[in-house]
């Protein structure tokens, strides 16, 4: 009844949803101590003092999401690169059997849509961040920041893909070669 | 059609998860102007560069007194 992709993709969006909501948090909370700040938490949120109070506390918050987005994806890609179940090299296969890690083996089904996930919450964050540094809410290099992010791992999670499908040589199309399946009839004269 | 009412759904729910960070950047908040006008500054007399307006020194006045 329910798609099996759109279940994976929720069921990947939740932790690192949570991961974002609470590195937000902590970020405006830990920022706003270091820097001295009076943040206050009222009914609408966070009450910040001023203006600059804001801005400092609301770029620094932001690039803490982005850098936890970048782990995601370097992780994600690390998985598709070393990790995948396609093409993992026999002696790594053999070493993490060993080591009783056997679940840090994935199927592309599994990488791409953790893959998807991030790439969705990067390209999302740059969007916000583009919408906010329109309006003067956020420092511009962090904007640029999310942007090189997005930009690079969408070209590195495409590579990877492509190397996955063999599409770089042509092999796409051999591969959907059609075979056809004759009926030979034996022990008739 | 429950086939497709189902996965819309779980679009919804997809695209809930998915804005639930970038909509904690809507939880902030700056203390607002009066609060501003309210400080030492305004009893100095600095009240009278920020309006022109007779009303408005009467509203902070009476909220500082």
């Amino acid at each position: 009844m329910f798609s099996r992709i759109l279940v994976k993709l929720v069921d990947e969006a939740i932790v690192p949803a949570i991961i974002l909501l609470v590195v937000r948090v902590v970020a405006v909370v830990v920022v706003g101590r270091y820097f001295g700040m009076a943040i206050e938490i009222g009914a609408t949120g966070f009450v910040y003092p001023d203006d600059a109070s804001f801005l400092l506390v609301n770029s620094y918050s932001t690039l803490a999401m982005v850098c936890v987005i970048a782990v995601g994806l370097f992780y994600v890609l690390l998985k598709s690169k070393f990790f995948h179940n396609t093409h993992i090299h026999p002696s790594v296969t053999a070493r993490l059997f060993t080591m009783r890690l056997s679940s840090v083996i994935q199927t592309s089904f599994d990488i791409y849509s953790q893959g998807v996930v991030w790439l969705s919450y990067s390209f999302l964050l740059m969007f916000a961040s583009g919408l906010m540094l329109y309006f003067g809410l956020i420092y511009n290099w962090i904007f640029y920041v999310s942007l090189v992010l997005s930009v690079v791992s969408t070209y590195l999670l495409i590579i990877d893909i492509e190397k996955e499908m063999h599409v770089e040589n042509g092999d796409v199309v051999s591969e959907s070669a059609e075979v056809v399946l004759t009926w030979e009839e034996e022990g008739i004269d | 059609m429950k086939h497709h009412l189902a996965n819309l759904g779980l679009m919804l729910i997809l695209l809930t998860l998915l804005l639930l960070p970038v909509g904690s950047f809507g939880l902030a908040e700056i203390k607002g102007n009066i609060e501003v006008l309210s400080s030492e500054d305004v009893r100095e007399g600095s009240i009278t560069d920020v309006g022109e307006s007779t009303e408005s020194t009467e509203v902070v006045e009476t909220i500082i007194n």
